[in-house]
């Protein structure tokens, strides 16, 4: 029987539309019909675009301006 | 840059980048930087380490941008350069990767709260919609950048690349050389872990009104 375990493991292959064959259809209907499983499913789209706002580690000023430096010095091939 | 980011984008910068364009520069930096050193945590020993295989690899970019040939996108030879300086020295370090195959099956974090036959004995709460959910969601965010430190390295690797960066699963894949499975697999765990967080941190915030 495929139930609500089978469907939770299923919900990130689903996400990525690598989800086929008969797995995709029992997972389709049991959306359908689980109250439950919606509720996860639609708590961990929620997770995953808070997941997205974090915001991604900045490059410290000081790295940024000594590879800027670097680049600044890379002889050109007109040099 | 988003992994989205077009042939004729990609020629366009590398064009300004030869040219000498600081700006330019400064731009694919800035894009690549976070998710470069989180990267090189995968495959080295400490964050000290990582940040100095990164600083190889933009140094090792400057060197070689005449010599680059256009046949990847920018971003994956960064990437691929990365890659390569990291593995050097993580063995040099002696440091295990920690990307296991994954088995697709059991060992999830949900599996207490099914019952024998696999139904939910105790389903997910209700927290994103309770009235407070979206009033806790600057909290839930910072909540998330403290889970997403816990999460097993592996784990915690995927769902920053994927999620938090926002690089596709193709770039994922042949950047930590795993496979679709074992890295959707990964990915489901971190999330699903990340959605158990909030989900405790929710109850434990309406216990507290």
């Amino acid at each position: 029987m495929y139930l609500c375990r089978q469907a939770t493991r299923h919900m990130t292959e689903a996400r990525e539309g690598t989800l086929a064959g008969a797995d995709r259809m029992w997972f389709g209907i049991h959306m359908v019909i689980c109250a439950h499983c919606r509720a996860y499913r639609r708590q961990l789209d929620l997770t995953v675009a808070m997941a997205k706002e974090v915001p991604s580690e900045p490059v410290p000023d000081k790295v940024e301006e000594r590879l800027v430096e670097a680049f600044r010095a890379r002889k050109t091939p007109k040099d | 840059m988003p992994s989205s980011a077009t042939p004729d984008d990609d020629a366009a910068l590398l064009a300004r980048l030869r040219d000498g364009d600081e700006d330019a520069f400064r731009q694919l930096v800035r894009a690549l930087h976070g998710a470069l050193v989180r990267l090189a945590l995968a495959f080295v020993g400490s964050q000290g380490a990582a940040e100095e295989v990164v600083q190889d690899t933009w140094m090792a970019v400057i060197a070689g941008l005449d010599k680059f040939e256009g046949r990847a996108s920018l971003r994956t030879w960064t990437i691929g350069i990365l890659v390569n300086r990291a593995k050097t020295r993580g063995v040099r370090d002696r440091r295990t990767v920690p990307f296991a195959p994954q088995v697709d099956e059991g060992d999830t974090l949900e599996d207490h709260r099914f019952s024998a036959a696999g139904t939910w004995s105790s389903p997910p709460s209700a927290w994103d919609k309770a009235p407070e959910a979206l009033t806790l969601r600057k909290e839930a965010c910072e909540q998330i950048e403290i889970e997403l430190a816990k999460l097993p390295p592996a784990q915690g690797t995927i769902v920053m690349l994927r999620d938090v960066e926002g690089w596709d699963a193709a770039e994922v894949c042949k950047a930590l050389e795993i496979s679709e499975a074992n890295q959707r697999v990964l990915l489901h765990r971190g999330r699903a872990r990340l959605r158990a967080a909030l989900e405790h941190y929710h109850s434990a915030e309406g216990r507290k009104s």
